[in-house]
């Protein structure tokens, strides 16, 4: 190539680069019908999601515009009326605070609505509804598991703990060979549950943060920290792989990391059921929280009937199954898709042993509640936990403390959006 | 006053070459400075959650603020603290660096200069420091404690209450030398060597007499621009807190006014409060702006 034609082609590249929206794919036939989608992912998922989206055009004679997009963007936009009809891989929160301030469509009245839940487990369904209406469809999933390290307890001796009882046992002996228990972020969670306890009463008008079994969840908690002394902070992958936190909990998602960061201890790990409590008639609870992202259609969306073809054929187990299976093609095992649809969940490449973990687990999930003004909750159990832990306040004290603060921003926000008061 | 009115249109017509000349500038300040401003004290007095119009309640947002918000007295308490420490410390470190890098030849004081100033330029370096405060046994500060056996568990420096400010000021300080800086430096430059010299001649015995009498009198527009600089500056901290302590952080430690406007504006939605709190930090900087132009103006009398 001369010189000259090397210069202009560099000139065109510049020029393109401002006429071209590489951020924007769209189906390649025109339709009547038209939907714009915008997604949140990586440009690889992307091109995956277009092609997948000509086969959906082809078939219900829908066009669609797929766009990236930061996830602060679709906000904005919408506030601007630029906004998509359709919203895919949303953060679990958004939905439920968006349609309380009717930016969001509620799907129960939508056309066969019923029978596209029955492919979720019902309670990823719980953080997507508000006062009996569901305003998303699920599409991850995640909820945390026990991962172990198969030699060292082999080494040592050690039983993997069943409930929570044995890990009390367990901190001891691993303590005293230098090692640690690895704690999950939002165990309180999982004790909570696990305790028979909920979040809220009466659809969120009241944080049940000060009730018996919460305070008994949260003592639970504390203590592992407090008189057990486990890390706060930790780096799973580096310390599992190591050796020097040889059991932990954390989300199944793990296990896919720790086959690509961690190959030189494949076989020496396995993933188990979180500890569960025993109940007062003798059976054990092995209670988990749950959660993933989820897609949503917009209130002002042009063409309700056609975002709501797209929503379903999107989340069908069908569709999720193609997509993620060719993004672990692309990809590779780690950035493996973790579908929330069961049945395609049941095409996916878990092992046998994995697969059967999971979908017991599974059964044990519960989602946690969006109400307006959760925010609060999360916020103030965290202030609630330092402060026991740092400085030994009195847990029944500082519960009740930040429970008074939280049912007033509660009651604020049913105020505001004229859902009674308290 | 109609001749006054005809007085002006009169003097602009005289010169309008030179508003044409600051058209470009003007026009650009006025749509995305002035103009959000105006529209955020609009705001200000509605309800707005920014998914549904505003709505308008009065001074009602004022009167939450003052009267029943007590994390916004919290908040203003912890810019406050900050601004006190940060904005002084900041100014005086930044000037007496400049007036110590000005005595060095021409090749050093680069490439001083250049190592001072890169933290300020850096964006979000100072995350570093999270791997310098991170509260596993393994982050840098903690490990080394232990290693040197002065702690047994690790130290959560960015969520303990008790350990948070200090971290978030002593990160900011570190950023500290910013604009202002260069500024001091170009203006030390600028100092006219005879009046120096004249100085010499009619009696300044020290340093510091030169300093006062001679330099810093000529240097004020720098020393202006670089109070501006860091009280806005201080005024406006909220981001090292964001991003080592989290947003909001335990118990409100380093809330500062920003990081209250993000809560209430992007995390609740309440956009017309989130205005509010603007509205009240523009007016508390434009008075600490006033203060600051009255102190300086005694420099070198």
């Amino acid at each position: 190539m001369s010189t000259f034609t090397q210069i202009k082609h560099a000139i065109d590249r510049v020029i393109n680069s401002y006429t071209n929206d590489y951020n924007r794919f769209a189906t390649s036939k025109s339709f009547d019908k038209n939907i714009s989608v915008w997604v949140n992912t990586g440009r690889d998922q992307l091109q995956v999601i277009n092609q997948l989206c000509n086969e959906f055009s082809a078939e219900h004679k829908v066009g669609v515009n797929l766009k990236l997009v930061e996830p602060g963007t679709v906000m904005m936009a919408v506030i601007a009326g630029t906004g998509p009809d359709v919203n895919i891989m949303g953060t679990a929160g958004e939905p439920v605070n968006y349609a309380v301030r009717k930016a969001v469509l509620s799907l129960n009245d939508m056309d066969g609505f019923d029978e596209v839940i029955k492919d979720f487990h019902p309670q990823l369904l719980t953080s997507l509804t508000f006062m009996g209406q569901t305003y998303a469809l699920p599409e991850t999933e995640s909820f945390p598991v026990m991962f172990y390290r198969k030699d060292i307890f082999e080494e040592l001796g050690l039983k993997v703990p069943k409930v929570w009882d044995d890990v009390d046992d367990l901190i001891h002996d691993l303590q005293a060979n230098n090692m640690q228990f690895g704690p999950y972020v939002d165990l309180y969670s999982i004790l909570l549950y696990q305790n028979g306890g909920a979040y809220y009463k009466n659809n969120g008008k009241y944080s049940l943060l000060n009730s018996l079994n919460s305070i008994k969840a949260f003592n639970q908690w504390s203590r592992f920290f407090v008189n057990y002394g486990l890390p706060l902070e930790y780096d799973f992958l580096n310390r599992f792989r190591t050796g020097e936190v040889p059991i932990a909990i954390q989300e199944f998602g793990m296990c896919n990391s720790l086959a690509v960061f961690a190959p030189e201890i494949k076989n020496d790990w396995a993933m188990t059921l979180v500890p569960g409590t025993v109940k007062e008639d003798g059976t054990v609870d092995y209670s988990i929280n749950c959660g993933g992202s989820c897609a949503y259609i917009f209130s002002k969306c042009k063409d309700n009937d056609s975002s709501w073809k797209f929503l379903r054929w999107w989340v069908s187990g069908r569709t999720q199954s193609s997509y993620a299976t060719q993004i672990e093609i692309l990809l590779g095992e780690h950035a493996r898709y973790n579908v929330a649809s069961i049945s395609a969940f049941k095409n996916q490449m878990w092992n046998r042993q994995q697969a059967e973990i999971l979908s017991e687990q599974r059964e044990w999930a519960k989602g946690i509640p969006q109400v307006p003004g959760s925010y609060f909750v999360s916020r103030h159990l965290n202030n609630a936990f330092r402060k026991v832990v740092y400085s030994n306040a009195d847990v029944r004290e500082t519960l009740n403390e930040y429970t008074e603060i939280i049912n007033k921003e509660l009651s604020n926000k049913r105020r505001e959006f004229g859902l009674g008061e308290n | 006053m109609k001749v006054k009115v005809f007085h002006v249109l009169q003097q602009i017509q005289k010169k309008k070459i030179c508003y044409l000349f600051i058209a470009p500038f003007f026009i650009l300040f006025f749509i995305f400075t002035v103009l959000p401003v105006l529209s955020a004290m609009g705001l200000s007095l509605t309800y707005y959650n920014v998914l549904e119009l505003p709505r308008f309640i009065g001074l009602e947002n004022y009167i939450q603020m003052f009267f029943y918000d007590d994390l916004f007295i919290k908040a203003l308490l912890n810019t406050l603290t900050m601004a006190m420490v940060i904005g002084p410390i900041g100014f005086l470190a930044s000037f007496i660096l400049s007036w110590m890098l000005a005595e060095l030849n021409r090749g050093i004081r680069t490439t001083l200069v250049v190592m001072l100033y890169a933290p300020s330029i850096s964006g979000n370096l100072f995350l570093v420091w999270s791997l310098i405060f991170h509260g596993d046994a393994y982050g840098y500060l903690n490990s080394t404690l232990m290693n040197m056996g002065l702690i047994e568990q690790p130290i959560q420096w960015t969520t303990d209450t008790r350990y948070m400010m200090a971290v978030v000021i002593l990160v900011s300080l570190w950023m500290s030398l910013g604009t202002s800086f260069l500024s001091f430096i170009a203006g030390l430059q600028g100092v006219d060597l005879n009046q120096i010299e004249a100085g010499l001649i009619d009696g300044v015995r020290n340093r510091w007499q030169e300093l006062w009498y001679i330099i810093l009198p000529s240097m004020k527009p720098q020393l202006l621009f670089g109070s501006v600089m860091s009280i806005t500056a201080a005024f406006s901290v909220g981001a090292v807190g964001a991003a080592l302590c989290g947003e909001p952080s335990v118990d409100y430690a380093v809330h500062t006014i920003i990081n209250h406007l993000n809560d209430h504006g992007i995390t609740r939605y309440e956009m017309g409060y989130a205005c509010a709190i603007s509205t009240v930090l523009f007016f508390m900087m434009v008075i600490s702006n006033k203060l600051i132009h009255k102190i300086l103006r005694k420099v070198g009398t």
